[in-house]
């Protein structure tokens, strides 16, 4: 079997980390330590190498040490017998420096052929209990990591559409224009809603299995696409909803129809979680989503990521709890933050962080 | 430090120049001091000139000293195609292929609702007026390959239709001389749209 394996890190200048360097385990990984002291940190530089993104801060000066110029981040990854070095940087002035195994890359997207990671924060909860666009972005990042043609559709489309409702807000009178621009909407709505259905079907499908385990066969989960647009919908069909849409469109000054008005819902035993759910159940959803995102990069790419679940483990009452790592064990390196002791088995490494260093404890 | 005041002058002048910082627009300015002065003399006189000649030719919209430009009034240009850019520059940048010897039309800009800019803004009623007058067979649309460009294409397809005249656009595709590997995905899927036969 070949997972994928994060066997050292080495930090520095690294937000509240001077200078540390750490072995891993191939199992799971605990780390310990009060709060404010650098948990977090440690998981958000691991999350890093796999794409130079932090799912915290677009601002690189915010990783950064406060009293450091740059920060730095050398990773060595296994993938079944072969071994790679990652390494990233960034400067205060806003210079970046990438390199797999020494030779600089200029796309950060190379970086995930090679180390992938799935992240579970506890402000996650809110793609359970919020508006539907942090849902949208959550799809967005998902689907344009593993396809390159919903990235691309995406963005045109967003473009598109900033003009279309710059238009429709502005005095300029021109239907010919209007036309055109609603035209291209609908050329890029079908294909985007369909992608979409296809990614919400398959994750819920996974996500499903996943909640039966951890629930003990209690709950079902399901995800429900909400979609504005029918996916695969013909462009003339498209075209007929903006006609309806048309006095609705001049009273609201903005583009009512189209995949930017799309939403998904999280649906167990029928009902739906974000209104009906209690903070255990939506947790352990998210989870269960988080784990089928998992699953489906395993499809992707033959190998499983690793999981970064940051403070939320505790949060999971005992029989969930073992579920879980009955799940993960032998199969997933995973990196668990926790603010109290854990039991975790025998397999752990257990490292206590505490003001910006980390010692293994033995 | 201070500069005193004319070379503080002459800095800041540089700098509202498109692509100069502070230190380039510094460099410029001192070595316009080092140079004779006959020489700065000339090049103050080529900037006012330039812009003193500076005409709109009445006929495609280019930059010109003569109305019409030195292409509209060129009689061995062929009659039968209108090539429409967003701004004079494109115009240099088709010239420079020495494959095309048609007629240009500029826009002087595209459609950017987001900016304020629709169609009325640009040079587009004059085009219509011309492909009335001179019945050209095809109208070839170079505007650039972002948004506003696409849009400013579609929207010029769909005003043109009933003139009942052939209306196409640049192809898009790989840079000649370039590695197949380097090329962005979003330019190789077009590239493979607009494949050939050879």
């Amino acid at each position: 079997m070949s997972n994928l394996l994060l066997n050292t890190i080495k930090i520095k200048g690294w937000r509240n980390y001077a200078g540390e360097n750490l072995n891993f385990g191939p199992g799971i990984n605990l780390l310990l330590g009060n709060n404010g002291q650098g948990k977090t940190n440690l998981l958000e530089a691991i999350y890093f190498l796999s794409g130079g993104q932090s799912p915290r801060t677009n601002k690189l000066e915010e990783l950064i040490k406060f009293d450091e110029n740059y920060f730095y981040i050398r990773g060595e990854v296994a993938v079944g017998q072969e071994l790679k070095v990652l390494e990233m940087g960034g400067a205060r002035d806003g210079r970046r420096m990438h390199k797999i195994q020494g030779v600089a890359v200029h796309r950060l997207s190379d970086f995930s052929d090679y180390f992938c990671a799935v992240f579970f924060l506890p402000e996650d909860l809110n793609l359970v209990k919020s508006g539907p666009a942090i849902r949208r972005r959550f799809l967005d990042q998902e689907l344009s990591k593993i396809n390159n043609k919903y990235r691309n559709s995406i963005e045109k489309y967003k473009k598109f559409l900033q003009q279309r409702n710059a238009l429709l807000k502005s005095n300029i009178e021109d239907k010919i224009l209007m036309q055109v621009l609603t035209n291209k909407i609908a050329e890029l709505a079908g294909p985007i809603s369909k992608l979409r259905e296809d990614y919400i079907e398959k994750l819920s499908l996974l996500a499903r299995l996943r909640h039966r385990k951890i629930s003990g066969g209690r709950e079902e989960l399901s995800l429900a696409y909400k979609h504005s647009v029918p996916p695969g919908a013909a462009v003339e069909d498209i075209l007929a909803m903006f006609d309806d849409a048309k006095e609705a469109e001049r009273k609201y000054r903005t583009t009512i129809i189209g995949p930017h008005r799309d939403d998904f819902a999280f649906i167990v035993n029928g009902m739906e979680l974000r209104t009906f759910g209690s903070q255990g159940q939506q947790r352990t959803a998210v989870l269960s989503l988080k784990l089928a995102e998992l699953e489906l990069i395993k499809a992707e790419t033959g190998e499983y990521p690793l999981l970064l679940l940051d403070d939320v483990f505790s949060e999971l009452d005992e029989q969930r709890r073992e579920m879980l790592l009955h799940y993960l064990s032998g199969r997933i390196q995973t990196f668990i933050s926790s603010s109290e002791p854990v039991d975790a088995g025998n397999e752990v490494r257990t490292f206590w962080i505490e003001a910006g260093t980390i010692k293994e404890r033995v | 430090m201070r500069y005193y005041d004319s070379l503080a002058r002459l800095i800041a002048q540089f700098q509202k120049l498109p692509g100069i910082g502070s230190k380039t627009a510094q460099r410029l300015a001192f070595y316009i001091l080092k140079m004779p002065e006959p020489e700065v003399r000339e090049f103050a006189a080529a900037l006012v000139e330039a812009r003193a000649k500076l005409l709109t030719c009445s006929v495609c919209g280019n930059m010109t000293d003569s109305d019409p430009c030195h292409i509209c009034s060129d009689p061995r240009r062929e009659r039968k195609y209108i090539c429409v850019v967003q701004e004079p520059r494109d115009v240099l940048a088709l010239e420079r292929t020495n494959e095309y010897r048609g007629q240009y039309h500029v826009l002087n800009g595209a459609i950017s609702p987001l900016d304020g800019i629709g169609p009325d803004e640009l040079n587009i009623k004059s085009l219509l007026a011309r492909i009335r007058q001179e019945k050209p067979e095809e109208i070839i649309v170079a505007t650039n390959p972002n948004v506003q460009g696409e849009a400013t294409a579609m929207y010029l397809a769909q005003i043109l239709k009933p003139f009942d005249i052939r209306v196409t656009r640049l192809a898009l595709g790989l840079p000649v001389g370039g590695d197949l590997e380097y090329a962005d995905e979003m330019t190789l899927a077009r590239a493979l749209e607009g494949r050939k036969k050879i």
